[in-house]
């Protein structure tokens, strides 16, 4: 029985005295490029499933005394062991922090909302697309900014 | 181009090809932030490395973080800092993430 690759018509391979069509270098090319391309999913998949470690934790202030959090929320953790990299989110602002360790993680995290906070509220409503308006619309909800 | 090779310098690419506006405020972050504009209204914002703090080798965690800022695939992100995507390719792709009608349509 013959395997559908050895009847394939064409080949990826160069051999040195091997003149090839124009037809067949395209194809070359292009398969090339579907190669690379696996190659990265590949790669993101295994990073995905093997290298990284995910899990909640719960914040209760952002390190400013200024600003209060009404309440304690939930964030993401995401720890790239091979990169001694950690990154911490919080995915409905879609903002995030990174750091090598946990902790810098969410230190920066909660500097990230803060700059958001900023960010938004010195903006027009008018120039804020609807994602961002929801963004400011949440923050509202979740910080108190207390007076000196 | 893999998706793990992307420096801090390929991601400044990205600032000049979307047009990103950096936030004008005084910010405690460690890194920039950075708009993109859809119709003259902010739409996404993302965060890139400070270019200015270090080797420029960017983690794992990092890169995934602002394509996902920016609605994008993995290999529409290397796209965009490669070329082939062009500024209006990625405006088409905001539209339709965005579920936003696309007056250019």
């Amino acid at each position: 029985m013959t395997s559908s690759f050895s009847t394939h018509p064409l080949q990826i391979r160069e051999y040195p005295n091997q003149s090839y069509s124009t037809e067949e270098e395209q194809f070359n090319t292009l398969l090339m490029d579907r190669l690379e391309t696996l190659t990265n999913q590949t790669s993101e998949l295994r990073s995905d499933v093997i290298g990284i470690t995910k899990y909640n934790a719960q914040i209760r202030d952002l390190g400013e005394d200024a600003f209060k959090l009404m309440e304690p929320i939930m964030v993401v953790i995401e720890e790239y062991p091979n990169e001694d990299s950690y990154i911490a989110s919080y995915p409905e602002l879609e903002v995030f922090g990174e750091g090598s360790t946990e902790s810098e993680a969410i230190m920066n995290l909660k500097l990230a909302i803060l700059d958001l906070y900023d960010d938004l509220l010195s903006t027009q409503s008018g120039e804020l697309g609807d994602l961002p308006k929801n963004w400011l619309h949440i923050l509202k909800q979740l910080i108190i900014k207390s007076n000196p | 181009m893999k998706f793990f090779n992307i420096t801090c310098a390929d991601l400044y690419k990205i600032v000049d090809k979307l047009s990103l506006e950096p936030s004008k405020n005084k910010r405690r972050s460690p890194h920039p932030v950075f708009w993109y504009r859809l119709d003259g209204r902010k739409v996404l914002r993302t965060t890139l490395p400070n270019l200015h703090g270090g080797s420029g080798s960017i983690s794992t965690g990092f890169l995934k973080s602002i394509r996902n800022n920016l609605r994008l695939t993995t290999q529409q992100f290397i796209d965009l800092i490669e070329c082939p995507l062009t500024p209006e390719e990625f405006e088409a792709i905001v539209y339709q993430t965005l579920g936003s009608k696309n007056p250019h349509s």
